[in-house]
């Protein structure tokens, strides 16, 4: 039903996602997780890993020449670029909504990442650029000088 | 399956991906992330080396020259030339990146490049010598890409901190 290309960006996709459910489980940001127990959020991310690679391995034939319907290298990098942020996309959104709650306590404007131990996504994000927007002159002169 | 053309690529990809996100602490996690900036870079020279000596040289294929019904073969046929192999290279000089920011998954990658390669062989996608070849090209331009890491400057650090801010490292 798909093509060859639609099928690997959807293995790639699907497995991103499962990667970065396991790294985040593991780094601790929680703020990122569809699971809120660790160890579940680990195993739900080997699950998705395993399930990308079956859906794509196990289903068809996939030694073919890139003349013959297989991917050439350039074409494969640009699919994993492009599949591993959807699987980002898939993960800030899913994680939002089902970590609506989860507001953190203090404004942690400088946080990246680790701002996801204590708050979801897009109230890190929000959080982030309301500061940078108040801050911008003394902020970009801190962070890129030196 | 390990010969295939997009399991350990799409595997190694994934690594690189969770190394992004991981490490004790913002200074660790800048680490992994500025490994994961010198191993594709690492990757995209080495590609760019094998695809200049195949300019200049070409080698044939080992199953090239056997006559067709006496082989099954296990693998597709390619028609670019085998030496040196693009995939040992590519995936020599992304594990040999990811060698210098975090040393047992580095240590892990080169073991699966080297399965690789190994698998390529096996199959008789490639000889022993491009594979070996390939290998060498990958891991001196991942050595070079860290000897010349001062060259990039502060860039790759600005680039992490600049997304920091949409908390994206």
């Amino acid at each position: 039903m798909f093509t060859f290309a639609t099928d690997y960006f959807i293995m790639v996709t699907v497995a991103s996602v499962g990667t970065i459910q396991f790294a985040a489980a593991s780094a601790g940001l929680r703020g990122l997780l569809f699971l809120r127990s660790k160890n579940w959020a680990q195993a739900l991310g080997i699950v998705l890993i395993l399930a990308g690679l079956g859906l794509f391995f196990a289903t068809e034939d996939r030694n073919i020449n890139d003349y013959e319907g297989g991917l050439d290298a350039n074409i494969q990098s640009l699919l994993f670029f492009l599949g591993t942020v959807s699987g980002f996309g898939v993960t800030v959104v899913g994680s939002s909504l089902l970590n609506i709650r989860m507001t953190g306590g203090e404004e942690q404007p400088e946080g990246g990442l680790d701002a996801l131990r204590h708050t979801n996504f897009a109230m890190a994000i929000r959080r982030n650029l309301k500061y940078w927007g108040r801050n911008w002159r003394t902020q970009t002169k801190r962070y890129f000088s030196g | 399956m390990l010969v295939s053309d997009y399991l350990v690529p799409v595997g190694m990809g994934l690594v690189l991906l969770g190394l992004w996100f991981t490490g004790e602490g913002p200074l660790a996690r800048q680490r992994h992330q500025i490994g994961v900036y010198l191993a594709l870079t690492s990757m995209g020279l080495s590609s760019l080396a094998v695809f200049i000596i195949n300019a200049q040289y070409f080698r044939p294929r080992p199953f090239d020259g056997i006559d067709g019904h006496d082989v099954i073969l296990l693998f597709y046929q390619p028609t670019d030339s085998s030496f040196p192999a693009n995939p040992a290279a590519v995936t020599f000089g992304l594990a040999a990146g990811v060698w210098g920011v975090n040393r047992p998954v580095g240590a892990v990658l080169l073991v699966v490049s080297g399965l690789f390669g190994f698998a390529r062989v096996y199959a008789g996608v490639h000889y022993p010598t491009d594979i070996l070849a390939g290998a060498l090209i990958g891991i001196v331009v991942a050595f070079l890409v860290y000897k010349a890491k001062a060259l990039l400057g502060p860039i790759p650090v600005w680039t992490i901190k600049a997304a920091r801010i949409l908390s994206l490292a």
